[in-house]
């Protein structure tokens, strides 16, 4: 009997010097008289070479840093600079590395396009958006949204409180459901039942109750009051559906492109302000387009990985 | 030997285009067809031989069946093939040893489940494919796993891994072998099922 293993482990070590930067004429010479040595050899090569060309894809959870931002204006208040800052610095930090720092966590992500559901061992319910990615701590009480968008059903412990770290921003559960999303410069925390604080360094921490919906952006945060419906809608993602309701159709692109590939992209400010409602699911852009140009008389046209809609 | 190429190429696959080995046509397939089956198979040797730590040599007994089999003429269906070959080879190894277990040969004859049992759905695979590769980072031992995360997720070469986790170099090398070899073991076998897991 051949020892699998052994060539295993040899086919690894080939795969490891092909991707140094040393890697030869002769080193490739040298590794083709090993392959010729055996069909066990070739096919240990290949199977170890197409997991690591896999591994490639990983780049994807490099943490995007965000784009310099111009300091914020005179006019606004000390406090909500210093929380802009603190967003800012925030974000950049936490590169890959929480990897190394913290190997306890648990990564979860999702495509563009996916929805998944995470349960934890306490009971508690962790729901992924579209291109979201959350890091879970090992006690199962603490987690960092990267990217993305989830909505959370805790289980409450009062002696164990459930946190949701986003840049600064820390959401302690006091009993609830609520869902945070973030985007590049913009972080929403919506309160849909029970009770939540948001402690955000340099300001006083804010209690969220059911229907507040705190908004961070660079420069300010602010909180506003939604109807139930309105949450609800804001909340069709759950349900893989999208609500618009006298939506701008920029909006609504904007709404689509994050679940697709392809972007709709629409040019012309007359027609991104027409406005529709109705409910969509989530991968149903080319529903959305259809009706958008029968309805407005638009042109809707591909190119490459765009959707130009256009009167 | 032409200067070394600065350790920022690494991975920029300019030069290693050039200097990389082809794949047969063979192996093309192989690799399409029968390699997303590994988790089944490994599900199915498993099952049905008894000692657990030749499961490895198993495995690469039927590739090798299959892929010499596949150099000849490419098999119409690469799941009942594979499957069959898996039975034979277990069939001929029983022979060999000196007691066949007897539960073993009425759990071969169900083979046809494992035949039946649903494949791989490629759309489904490609979709997860991101929390599959995530989820198997994860379970690298950790040594692995920061070597591996430095060198594909933040792309740095060995020189500056090293210099970042203050280890020779030589020492990330036999590191990100180590994780190379987990990893496909990993990225292969079902994750959730704990029988396959290496």
């Amino acid at each position: 009997m051949t020892d699998a293993h052994a060539i295993n482990l040899q086919a690894a070590a080939w795969v490891e010097r092909q991707d140094r930067a040393d890697w030869s004429e002769a080193d490739r010479a040298e590794l083709e008289t090993w392959l010729g040595q055996s069909t066990a050899h070739l096919i240990a090569y290949h199977r170890m070479r197409d997991s690591w060309q896999r591994s490639e894809k990983l780049v994807a959870l490099r943490t995007q840093h965000p784009r310099p931002q111009s300091p914020p204006s005179r006019s606004t208040g000390f406090a909500i600079k210093a929380v802009a800052a603190a967003i800012v610095l925030a974000v950049a930090g936490a590169g890959s590395l929480f990897f190394l720092q913290r190997p306890a966590d648990r990564v979860y992500a999702t495509a563009v396009g996916e929805h998944q559901t995470l349960r934890l061992s306490d009971g508690s319910r962790i729901e992924l958006n579209t291109n979201t990615m959350l890091r879970v701590a090992r006690n199962g009480r603490a987690v960092v949204l990267e990217r993305g968008e989830a909505f959370f059903q805790i289980a409450h412990d009062a002696s164990r409180p459930f946190v949701v770290s986003v840049g600064n921003h820390r959401v302690v559960d006091l009993g609830t459901k609520f869902d945070v999303r973030k985007e590049q410069d913009r972080l929403e925390v919506a309160l849909i039942e029970g009770k939540a604080r948001v402690d955000t360094a340099g300001i006083n921490p804010t209690t969220l109750h059911p229907g507040d919906v705190m908004i961070a952006t660079a420069n300010a945060v602010s909180l506003k009051k939604r109807t139930q419906r309105k949450l609800a809608d804001d909340l069709g993602w759950r349900r893989d559906v999208i609500v618009f309701n006298h939506t701008a159709l920029i909006a609504a692109a904007a709404e689509f492109n994050r679940y697709n590939g392809k972007k709709i992209v629409i040019a012309d400010p007359a027609v991104a302000q027409m406005k529709l409602g109705g409910t969509f699911p989530v991968n149903g852009t080319a529903q959305w387009l259809d009706t958008v140009r029968d309805l407005f008389n638009l042109h809707v046209e591909e190119r490459g990985d765009e959707i130009i809609v256009s009167r | 030997m032409a200067e070394t190429p600065k350790s920022g190429l690494e991975g920029t696959g300019a030069q290693r285009l050039v200097m990389d080995v082809g794949v047969p046509d063979a192996m093309d397939w192989f690799l399409r067809e029968v390699l997303p089956l590994e988790a089944v198979l490994v599900r199915y040797l498993r099952q049905n031989w008894r000692d657990q730590s030749d499961i490895e040599d198993l495995l690469q007994d039927v590739y090798i069946r299959v892929y010499e089999a596949a150099k000849r003429q490419l098999p119409e269906k690469a799941k009942p093939f594979v499957f069959t070959t898996a039975r034979n080879l277990l069939i001929n190894r029983m022979r060999d040893h000196a007691v066949v277990p007897i539960e073993a040969v009425a759990d071969l004859d169900a083979l046809g489940v494992a035949i039946d049992m649903p494949g791989p759905d490629r759309t489904a695979l490609a979709r997860d494919e991101l929390r599959r590769l995530s989820e198997a980072i994860d379970r690298l031992p950790p040594h692995c796993r920061d070597v591996i995360v430095l060198r594909r997720i933040e792309n740095l070469s060995r020189s500056e891994i090293a210099r970042r986790l203050n280890i020779a170099e030589t020492t990330v090398s036999s590191y990100l072998t180590e994780a190379i070899y987990a990893l496909s073991n990993l990225l292969n076998a079902d994750p959730t099922d704990p029988r396959v897991r290496p």
